[in-house]
C-alpha cells in the first residue's frame, strides 16, 4: 500500500474505517437475528455517512471479528483500536483465516469463501450503483458502490462481500 | 464470519425477486440480469449478489446451520 493511501485513510476515524470493511457482512447478522432491522439501518448509515458508533457497541456486534482482532493486537503489542491493527486485520489476517479454512470456513463453498475475502481490483465499468471490478486473477465481479459512491472506471478499489469498500490511488 | 444462508428465487419481476430461505419469503433486488427463477443465490444488503449451484447451496446451508448452532450454544 502506498504511503499516500495510508495517510488519506487515516483521516477517517478508525471506528468508521472498521465499519466500512465489516458492514458488507452485516446482513448475515440481520439474517441470523443477531441484530435488529433498526441496528442494521444505523450501521449502514454510519458506514456510508461516516458518523462514529461507540467502540463497545461495535465490539459487541462484531464479536467474532474482535476475537480475532484481540489476538492480532496481542501479537502486534498494540491496542485493538490501533489503526495498524484494524488495517492488518482487514488487509491480511481476515483472508488468512479464510484461506486456512478456520472454523466454519472449512465447510463453506469456495464461492462463498471468495466473496468473503478482501480483494483488490480495478473498476472497469460503472452503471448506476453497480461497479464491475476486474481482479488480478483475471476474474470480474459486479459489486455495489454505496460505500464509495465517487468510485469511477479506472480506480483501484478494495472489495468485500460484493461491496466496493475503499478507493486507493488511481490505476 | 461472512457465511450467510442461501436463498432460492421463486419469482422475478424486473430487477426484483421474491426469494425464500428457512421458510420465510422476502423481496430483494437482483444485482444484474443473470439470475433466473429457481436459482440459489447469496444475498447481501437485500440484493442477490452471487448465484450458487445446488451443491454449493447445500454446502452453504450446512455451514449456516452450524453457525446457528454455535450461536445458540453461545447463548446457553
Amino acid at each position: 500500500m502506498e504511503e499516500s493511501d495510508k495517510n488519506s485513510r487515516r483521516r477517517t476515524p478508525v471506528e468508521v474505517y472498521f465499519l466500512r470493511y465489516a458492514f458488507p457482512c452485516t446482513y448475515v447478522k440481520l439474517a441470523r437475528g443477531e441484530i435488529s432491522e433498526s441496528d442494521y439501518n444505523e450501521l449502514e448509515k454510519s458506514a456510508i455517512e461516516g458518523f462514529i458508533l461507540s467502540r463497545p457497541r461495535l465490539e459487541n456486534i462484531y464479536k467474532t471479528a474482535f476475537f480475532q482482532i484481540r489476538n492480532l493486537a496481542r501479537e502486534m503489542q498494540k491496542d485493538i483500536w490501533d489503526y495498524e491493527v484494524i488495517e492488518e486485520y482487514f488487509m491480511r489476517r481476515h483472508n488468512e483465516i479464510i484461506n486456512k479454512g478456520e472454523g466454519l470456513y472449512s465447510i463453506a463453498p469456495e464461492k462463498q469463501k471468495d466473496l468473503s475475502r478482501v480483494k483488490f481490483g480495478i473498476v472497469s465499468e460503472k452503471k448506476n450503483d453497480v461497479l464491475t471490478v476486474s481482479f488480478e486473477d483475471n476474474t470480474k465481479r459486479k459489486v455495489l458502490n454505496h460505500l464509495v459512491p465517487k468510485a469511477q472506471a479506472g480506480d483501484k478499489v478494495s472489495v468485500h462481500y460484493a461491496h466496493a469498500v475503499e478507493i486507493f490511488s488511481k490505476h | 464470519m461472512c457465511l450467510t444462508i442461501p436463498h432460492r428465487i421463486l419469482k422475478i419481476e424486473g430487477d426484483k425477486a421474491l426469494v425464500s430461505a428457512a421458510g420465510a419469503q422476502k423481496e430483494i433486488r437482483l444485482l444484474d440480469d443473470s439470475f433466473n427463477e429457481g436459482d440459489y443465490v447469496l444475498v447481501a444488503n437485500k440484493i442477490a449478489i452471487e448465484k450458487l449451484s445446488e451443491e454449493e447451496a447445500l454446502e452453504a446451508l450446512d455451514a449456516w446451520k452450524k453457525a446457528i448452532k454455535i450461536q445458540e450454544d453461545e447463548l446457553l
